[in-house]
């Protein structure tokens, strides 16, 4: 149990966020006189490299305000209004309950269950299988085969880069590890607002102090820049060129690994050929990479100078560069980086993929599900182009959507909305009334994770498990997916096949029960580390590649890709530009706030608080538009437009602009987006293998009339 | 005598508000009033910017100008080594608000004044104040004046305030002038 010490009345329950956030930290509940009075981190437990304590950021801090959140649903609630008007009347769980099965029954009755759109997405992540996406997929599992969603909104070209080169998922090292790097590199990535992992910017302080130097390439000096010795700012979207320059001077001065390559990995030969310009006749000097990215020859030599001498070197490349148009090559380019320098397999290096390492994913028992699959997937940055291009055989009738604020977050939220209008009922199961909410025709109220059972594994960097019980009452008359979709599984016939007899509970404490070494510490404390050494990925196949072979045709590290050509981009990791941006225009950059967990935590007037939402434009771009700093700008594409105070800064490249995902679409009356959803202005463009594109958008900037 | 401080550490706070919800979290005050704010600085010019964030509260000053102006003695120093906010003896003058060098006073709508409480009830049970348990990049301690500093770093010597010998050091790169 808990070392700390504790009042008499007091109770500390460990319990971890369920957000779709990168990381999976340590929370404790505290309740005195059995009332929830505050949201508190373990104490007691000094931080080791091994086992450090997981802080949470301010996100899960923030926990208490979310609970008693003025958006909150707080009963069933029936359309009475125009779709989006927020007009509804309260109605009864059975009511509600009943005419979702009706729907459903009348929709079986028709002949085909693909009418119905089974909307999902990561609004309550984690628990597995009973709560949020999962539990709705689940559910039609047993009903029968609907229209799901799927493309990979977060990582699809990470991912294709780690199965072409890798041969499959890579297995990562602990974060811990940076703290041997004696240089680190943020390439696109931002961890002291994305962390991806807890305690990732923690890791590359505590490098710095050993004597790590630590680079940021980003389009904008991010709050990760504080931890860093060097910004090199970079038009968005030309990384893989810069990347292509380094490489030269690794070969040109003689810092390329020869014998990692020879040993570990294939087709290097080919990369070298289009670095060195011997298949183009383009040689990828720093004069060639200047004029694409913007980064002077020099800061590039001096770059490579870097990443070719100081070793070990963590090359840990973000997300954000790879959704664009050329998306693919970034990821890519990022792993042949981190081959050349010999970091994979190295304690304080890095394979430069996702980061997942092996273990974090712990097996628990699940829940069984039924026999249907989706009849057809539609993409996730797409799917409301398809429903309204009338195509679709059978048309979508029907849209369920449950963890996921599908209007805010696929690509093109005006479309997104048309699409929910033109479908004869949507049902929205939501702990808020969300955009996506406000145009459903039922909205059913969902408890927050401290007001259920959860049992949740890590995200991917470290290895935990948390489990929990409710600690406070449902807000109103809010029930769990769980719950609600057992209710629906009563009438349709299937509450047995979809329960297997056991409540929320029971299946807590069975998936605790069966959580391998995890078990007896999940059940007893709530909390279980597996960790017990730091785990350095790849080191096996580093040490002996015969021995451990990847899961790749070769068994090594694939630098050139017959998949990749498969898919519709070159073998290599290869520059490919996009489009470039029209006259006029700017660059439109819409990363992840450190406030939210993509539109999740927008209804937390704590988190709001911390930083107003507002468009960063450069100083250059705005004394061009006369815009002045909090002044309101109209900002606008052919897909929609927002207004929103701009910020005015020295801390982004001249050319672009950004505006953090996350916030809600808020219409006024001539259809201007008030609320700055980022994807108000974002378009359906993907990347030849069907990666979303939200940071290949363009828009113009104006000052706002008076 | 307590001699210990609020040591922040500039070099490493990555403004992430997070020591601020925690104090927002503990303290149960309405949702616009914050104890603990994060003062952001953004300096130079493209290419070459830099940005430092400074956390800020009551620093329960040795020499607390609020606690000389304060007409009703409900601002005091007491035992413990923190200016004590006596809720039921204050009036909500706000006199304290205008005289402290760090803002860190607020007058509240019901008229009593709200700062800092240096969380003496946390010291007590054994545990860090909530603020410095918060962060995490644990750029916070609340440490004896004369512990020893990170590797790389020095006192930062100008101290806004420093007549009233506020109970803070802020610590930087010495590379880098964050007055």
């Amino acid at each position: 149990m808990t070392t700390e010490a504790t009042t008499q009345d007091e109770e500390r329950i460990p319990f971890s966020c369920c957000l779709d956030c990168g990381s999976r930290c340590e929370l404790v509940a505290v309740k005195r006189g059995g009332k929830l009075v505050r949201i508190d981190t373990p104490a007691g437990r000094p931080d080791t490299a091994v086992l450090p304590r997981l802080v949470p950021c301010a996100r899960g801090r923030a926990h208490r305000r979310l609970l008693s959140a003025s958006e909150r649903v707080l009963h069933p609630l029936r359309r009475t209004g125009p779709r989006g008007t927020g007009e509804f009347e309260e109605v009864s769980w059975d009511t509600a309950l009943n005419l979702v099965a009706e729907n459903l029954t009348a929709i079986q009755t028709e002949g085909s269950t693909e009418a119905v759109l089974c909307g999902t997405g990561a609004g309550a992540a984690g628990s597995p299988g009973f709560s949020g996406g999962g539990a709705l997929r689940r559910f039609f599992s047993f009903w029968g085969p609907i229209t799901g969603l799927g493309g990979n909104m977060s990582f699809h070209s990470v991912g294709l880069a780690e199965n072409w080169m890798y041969g499959g998922t890579v297995d990562a090292s602990d974060r811990a590890t940076l703290q041997e790097s004696r240089l680190i590199v943020l390439w696109g990535n931002n961890p002291a607002e994305t962390h991806m992992g807890p305690n990732t910017e923690f890791f590359i302080a505590e490098a710095r102090d050993r004597g790590a130097k630590v680079i940021v390439i980003d389009a904008r000096y991010t709050d990760s820049g504080v931890l860093a010795d060097e910004w090199i700012p970079i038009r968005p979207g030309t990384d893989v060129a810069l990347a292509a320059a380094v490489a030269f001077e690794l070969e040109h001065n003689e810092w390329v690994d020869r014998q990692f390559l020879a040993r570990c990995t294939t087709g290097y030969d080919a990369y070298r050929d289009y670095v060195l310009g011997v298949s183009d006749g383009v040689a990828k000097t720093p004069e060639w990479a200047q004029d694409i990215t913007d980064v002077p020859a020099d800061t590039i030599r001096s770059l490579a100078r870097d990443l070719g001498t100081l070793k070990p070197t963590a090359i840990l490349p973000g997300w954000g560069p790879q959704r664009t148009l050329n998306g693919e090559q970034f990821p890519r380019a990022m792993i042949t980086l981190a081959c050349m320098t010999g970091s994979v397999g190295v304690h304080g290096g890095g394979a430069a993929g996702l980061g997942f390492r092996k273990g974090a994913v712990f097996p628990m028992p699940g829940m069984r599900s039924g026999p249907h699959g989706a009849g057809r997937t539609l993409h996730n940055a797409t799917w409301a182009a398809d429903v309204l291009s009338g195509d679709l055989q059978p048309p979508v009738k029907m849209v369920y959507a449950a963890g996921t604020n599908i209007v805010n977050r696929s690509p093109n939220t005006r479309t997104n909305i048309d699409a929910l209008r033109q479908c004869e009922f949507v049902v929205v199961n939501e702990p808020y009334m969300t955009p996506t909410a406000r145009e459903a025709d039922l909205v059913l109220p969902i408890a927050l994770n401290l007001e259920r059972w959860e049992i949740l594994r890590s995200w991917g960097h470290n290895a935990h498990g948390f489990m929990s019980p409710p600690v406070t009452e449902p807000a109103g008359e809010a029930k769990t997916d769980y719950w609600v979709f057992s209710q629906l599984a009563r009438r349709l016939g299937f509450f047995e096949e979809y329960t297997q007899g056991r409540d929320e509970e029971e299946w807590v404490q069975h998936m605790a029960a069966g959580a391998g070494p995890a078990a007896e510490a999940l059940l007893r404390d709530g909390v279980a580390r597996l960790d017990r050494e730091l785990h350095v990925g790849l080191a096996d196949f580093r040490i002996d590649p015969e021995a451990h072979p990847l899961p790749t045709p070769s068994g090594r590290i694939e630098l050139v890709n017959p998949a990749a050509e498969e898919a519709g981009v070159p073998a290599i990791a290869s520059y490919e530009p996009q489009p470039t941006v029209p006259p006029g225009c700017l660059r439109l950059l819409t990363p992840h706030s450190r406030l939210r967990a993509n539109s999740v935590l927008h209804a937390n007037a704590w988190l709001q608080r911390l930083e107003p939402h507002a468009l960063w434009i450069s100083a250059q771009d705005a004394a061009e538009r006369e815009i002045n700093n909090g002044e309101e700008v109209v900002v606008r594409n052919e897909n929609g437009t927002v207004v929103v105070p701009a910020k005015v800064t020295e801390r982004i490249t001249p050319g672009v602009v950004c505006l953090y995902q996350g916030t809600w679409y808020e219409p006024d009356e001539t259809g201007v987006d008030r609320g700055g959803c980022a994807n108000t202005l974002t378009g359906h463009g993907l990347s030849p293998s069907n990666g979303i594109a939200t940071h290949s958008a363009c828009v113009t900037v104006r000052r706002a009339e008076s | 005598m307590n001699d210990q401080v609020f040591t922040i550490d500039l070099a490493r706070c990555i403004g992430c508000g997070t020591c601020s919800i925690a104090c927002k979290d503990r303290t149960r005050l309405p949702d616009d009033v914050d104890l603990l704010q994060i003062e952001t600085t953004e300096r130079g010019a493209y290419p070459a910017p830099s940005v430092t964030h400074r956390v800020i509260h009551c620093f329960h000053c040795a020499q607390a100008p609020c606690v000389d102006v304060c007409p009703v003695d409900a601002l005091t120093h007491a035992a413990d080594g923190f200016v004590a906010l006596d809720e039921d003896a204050c009036t909500g003058c706000g006199r304290c608000v205008d005289t402290c060098p760090f803002s860190a006073v607020t007058v509240l709508p019901d008229a009593t004044a709200a700062k800092c409480d240096g969380c003496g009830d946390e010291l007590a049970e054994g545990r860090e104040p909530t603020c410095v348990r918060a962060c995490p990049m644990r750029a916070l301690s609340y440490a004896p004046a004369s512990a020893p500093l990170p590797p790389g770093r020095v006192r930062e010597v100008e101290i806004r305030g420093a007549e009233a010998a506020p109970r803070v050091c802020y610590l930087q790169r010495p590379s880098t002038s964050h007055s």
